[in-house]
């Protein structure tokens, strides 16, 4: 199968007077798996549309196998039925007036493929997708998670250079998603094609990006590696929208910090060590974020020289995988969640601790 | 040079600013341009014989003092009316919607029945039934030595009668869509609360229903303003006249008086227009939360023994609107002297043969079915891109066109054909008094009727069905062969009955603009109707309603062979 990279460059799409995407530029490179990740109304499902040619964009330009399919300026604008591409969407689209094999087969028929290599190439897609023996079956009659495999099976059967999935997975319940997910990985990994994935599930975007697009109110917010996002998060947006996180506020010790290391005092006085990154903290109020996973909670005071504070449990949410406490610490809450299975009562005074390396240094 | 040919394909389509304009002036030609001349003549003050006009005043509108009782009868029957169908309306969305009466679901499918009975039918039918002399009620009244007669049909209370039962299946249509999208918890909440039944129904059901009620009262009364049929041939006998048939009389009879005729259809089409909008407004904003486009399964109250009641109420409606008046009409076709006691030797086939004989008759059926065949045909397809084009396409100004194309909703079929009149008088092609005039009239006129109809469907088709089409590559043709059409054929199919059926039994217009040399069928009727006798009308009625019914039949049959190797 052929792969192709894809380019946007200072997209911008409006809906009458309103701009749902102002200004964004990013790349795919050939068989990578981008995934658009942020809230609803965030201009991710618009930046999807604008890429297939669903959307016409105001301006900017994109780029498919380095072949301009949008351009203001010269204007470029290929129709989407010409850009070889593919997409699963949100409502799966399923032709109810078809049966299971010809909604397979219409990218192929479309393309005049002949009649025997439409029946093998068909039914090799819905042996892929584990709906073999399903062919004949009117499309109306299939559950949600049949009709989201046919759905798969449509898009890829005609080998596009590109696919794109518009939320594939949110119409689903969240066993049935959680196992589509591990699917859909091993199903791009052996298509071995290039993907844009969007999203609002964060669980989602982790388990089968290559690299996460976080975006807000039309804009990007960050671009990194699923590690990178989450583990460094750029702001307060993407710290909080990706996973739960306490935000730290204080002021700058440089008189304490080492190579490599950021240390910041809070308004009570305890001193939080972190790690620097690259990133240059501007003034010397500061804001650093912390994962609730990542900080420890202990009845005994804990061996590491830094990072270590006496709390008090406040309230305990037993929550099945893990237990979440909110915990009084330094004047203000913390939300810690732990796996552990000792359980803290709620009032108990305990020790809280972290990694220097999990708390991050972050940009309003 | 891969970009120039990209260039060069994205200018295959006319812009969309193109498209609108042109799509938005035809529409404006064929809606307003009658309603311009329609005003025009009402602006005439001159010779009114004179086209165009010798000279402009309002001395037509200050004239139409002297006509003020007719505008009172025509507020009169309509408010009686009007009240009388929301309450069986009301009455019977709330019975089959929310309790617990035997055969509900019989019975919500039977409702549709009193729409098929037209206005005109009806009135045919009540005048058989309960005319002051031969009505069967009345020889029933005076066998049994009752003097003069027991009930009137031919009286303000008659018409509105019979327009209420026609107008009461839509009151009900539009309320219980109401009833249907009302979420029980709301009415839960407020038990549990601890508001008892009655409270409840007070302070919770009855304020949620009301916009939705509101909205029918306002419709139905715009409707009653404009109806025809019922007013006409109840009306006519005793002298009295609504704003619709005092207009017919003025333009049929010698000399005509166009201008003042032309006066009070635009004073009517005003009223009716504010009336429209106001409905408008009502639906678009009044109905709270209770629409959210979700189904609700209402909750059924159980009503006990009042039940049986209950179900006495709905076969009434039904009988009186449905069964009763298609009997009547049915029976006094094989009579020969319509007679309350069935003789022997009364029932007789001369009627129908004389109605097949006369070629009067004969050639106005074909003319119908030919144009109810022409307008159902090129409608579906016009409106069909119309509606296409208003839901779907994203065309600037997309709401104006749709609001332009639903105008005819607001005039009165007669007030508007009476614009058409003037308009193609003048119009340099010579089309007037022939069947291609009532052909641009029908399709004019039921605009609105088939885009409500296609853009229901339209709206029910997810978008993302047509676009998965296109990312598979499929181009605009193939995508509308394969994907669009065959998901609008239902409603396609839907659209063309109904064009065809409301085609085939316009009067309003027809009546107006039917030439000599090429008559249709009800105004046939109505003319058979005073001129010959009641038993030849009702035949022919009949014969009207067979013809439908035996041309679908032979359509539905055609259409099945011709479909049959794709569906296997």
């Amino acid at each position: 199968m052929s792969r192709a990279s894809i380019e946007v460059r200072d997209l911008v799409v409006r809906y009458g007077a309103v701009n749902a995407v102002r200004g964004v530029t990013f790349t795919v490179a050939a068989g990578e798996h981008l995934t658009l990740l942020g809230p609803s109304g965030c201009g991710k499902t618009t930046t999807l549309r604008a890429i297939a040619g669903l959307e016409r964009p105001a301006s900017g330009e994109i780029l498919i196998g380095g072949r301009p399919v949008f351009s203001s300026s010269p204007s470029v604008n290929v129709p989407a039925e010409r850009r070889e591409l593919s997409m699963v969407f949100q409502s799966y689209a399923i032709w109810p007036h078809m049966t299971v094999f010809d909604n397979v087969a219409y990218g192929l028929r479309v393309r005049r493929r002949p009649a025997a290599e439409v029946t093998a190439r068909v039914q090799e897609a819905l042996d892929l997708v584990q709906l073999g023996d399903l062919g004949a079956r009117s499309a109306s009659k299939l559950s949600g998670g049949q009709q989201q495999r046919v759905a798969l099976a449509r898009a890829f059967v005609f080998s596009p250079s590109v696919l794109l999935f518009d939320e594939p997975l949110s119409n689903l319940d969240a066993k049935l998603r959680a196992e589509m997910r591990v699917e859909l990985k091993e199903l791009q990994r052996r298509l071995d094609i290039t993907s844009v994935y969007v999203t609002h599930d964060l669980e989602e975007a982790l388990a089968i990006s290559d690299r996460i697009v976080v975006m807000r109110d039309g804009v990007i917010e960050q671009v990194g590696t699923p590690a990178e996002i989450y583990d460094r998060p750029r702001n307060t947006f993407v710290a909080d929208f990706v996973g739960s996180a306490n935000l730290i506020r204080g002021r700058r010790r440089p008189d304490l910090e080492r190579e490599g290391q950021v240390v910041l005092e809070t308004p009570g006085g305890a001193l939080v060590h972190g790690a620097a990154l690259d990133r240059q903290a501007a003034g010397a109020e500061v804001l650093m974020a912390v994962r609730t996973v990542h900080l420890r909670l202990e009845r005994a005071r804990p061996a590491a020289s830094v990072n270590a504070w006496p709390a008090r449990i406040r309230q305990r949410v037993f929550q099945g995988d893990f237990t979440q406490y909110h915990v009084d610490w330094d004047g203000r809450r913390l939300i810690v969640r732990s796996a552990a299975s000792e359980a803290m009562e709620e009032g108990d005074e305990v020790f809280v601790s972290v990694e220097p390396r999990h708390c991050v240094l972050i940009e309003e | 040079m891969a970009l120039e040919h990209f260039e060069r394909t994205r200018r295959w389509w006319p812009g969309p600013r193109l498209v609108s304009l042109l799509v938005g002036g035809g529409a404006a030609v064929l809606v307003l341009y009658p309603v311009a001349y329609l005003i025009q003549a009402s602006l005439s003050v001159g010779d009114p014989q004179a086209r165009p006009p010798e000279a402009y005043g309002l001395d037509n509108y200050t004239g139409l003092g002297r006509y003020a009782h007719i505008f009172g009868n025509t507020l009169l029957v309509a408010v009686v009316a009007t009240v009388l169908a929301i309450v069986l309306g009301f009455a019977m969305a709330w019975i089959l919607s929310r309790t617990n009466v035997p055969g509900r679901a019989a019975f919500e499918q039977l409702m549709a029945m009193p729409y098929y009975v037209t206005p005109l039918m009806g009135a045919l039918a009540w005048a058989l039934i309960a005319s002051p002399n031969s009505g069967f009620v009345n020889q029933a009244w005076r066998a049994l030595g009752g003097e003069g007669h027991f009930i009137d049909i031919n009286t303000p209370w008659g018409i509105a009668w019979v327009m209420a039962l026609f107008e009461g299946a839509v009151a009900f249509v539009m309320i219980g869509a109401v009833m249907k999208s009302m979420d029980p918890a709301l009415e839960e909440a407020s038990q549990v609360l601890g508001a008892g039944r009655m409270r409840t129904m007070l302070r919770i059901t009855l304020p949620l229903v009301l916009p939705g009620v509101l909205g029918a009262t306002v419709f139905v009364f715009a409707e009653m303003l404009g109806s025809f049929s019922a007013a006409l041939v109840l009306g006519l006998p005793s002298r009295f006249y609504v704003v619709t048939t005092a207009m017919y009389q003025l333009v049929s009879q010698y000399p005509p008086r166009f201008p003042t005729a032309a006066a009070m259809g635009v004073v009517l089409f005003a009223v009716m227009f504010a009336m429209m909008w106001m409905y408008r407004r009502i639906v678009s904003r009044g109905s709270y939360a209770t629409i959210t486009g979700k189904a609700f399964r209402p909750r059924v109250i159980d009503v006990g023994p009042l039940r049986w009641p209950l179900l006495a109420a709905c076969v009434f409606y039904l009988g009186v609107a449905v069964i009763l008046p298609v009997l009547t009409i049915v029976y006094a076709s094989f009579q020969r002297l319509t007679a309350l006691k069935p003789k022997v030797d009364n029932f007789t086939l001369a009627n129908y043969a004389t109605a097949l004989s006369l070629d009067a008759v004969r050639s106005a059926l074909g003319n119908s079915l030919a144009l109810g065949f022409a307008t159902a045909t090129i409608g579906v397809v016009l409106m069909g891109f119309l509606s296409w084009l208003i839901y779907r396409s994203r065309l600037p100004g997309a709401g104006a066109i749709e609001y332009l194309l639903m105008f005819p909703q607001a005039v009165p079929r007669l007030v508007f054909a009476f614009g058409m009149l003037w308009a193609w008088l003048v119009f340099p092609i010579p089309i007037y008094g022939t069947l291609w005039l009532l052909l641009i009239v029908y399709l004019t006129v039921f605009l609105p009727l088939g885009l409500r109809t296609i853009s229901g469907v339209i709206l029910q088709i997810d978008r993302s069905l047509e676009e998965c089409a296109q990312m598979c590559g499929a181009t605009w043709g193939y995508r509308l062969r394969t994907v669009t059409m065959p998901l609008l054929k239902p409603g396609l199919v839907a659209a063309w009955l109904l064009l065809f059926i409301a085609s085939v039994r316009e009067l309003g217009a027809s009546i107006l603009l039917m030439g000599p040399k090429a008559k249709v069928i009800t105004p046939a009727i109505v003319e058979a109707w005073f001129s010959t006798s009641s038993e030849l009308t009702a035949a022919m009625a009949v014969l009207q309603t067979l013809a439908v019914a035996i041309a679908l039949a032979i359509l539905f049959a055609v259409a099945r062979r011709a479909t049959q190797p794709v569906g296997e």
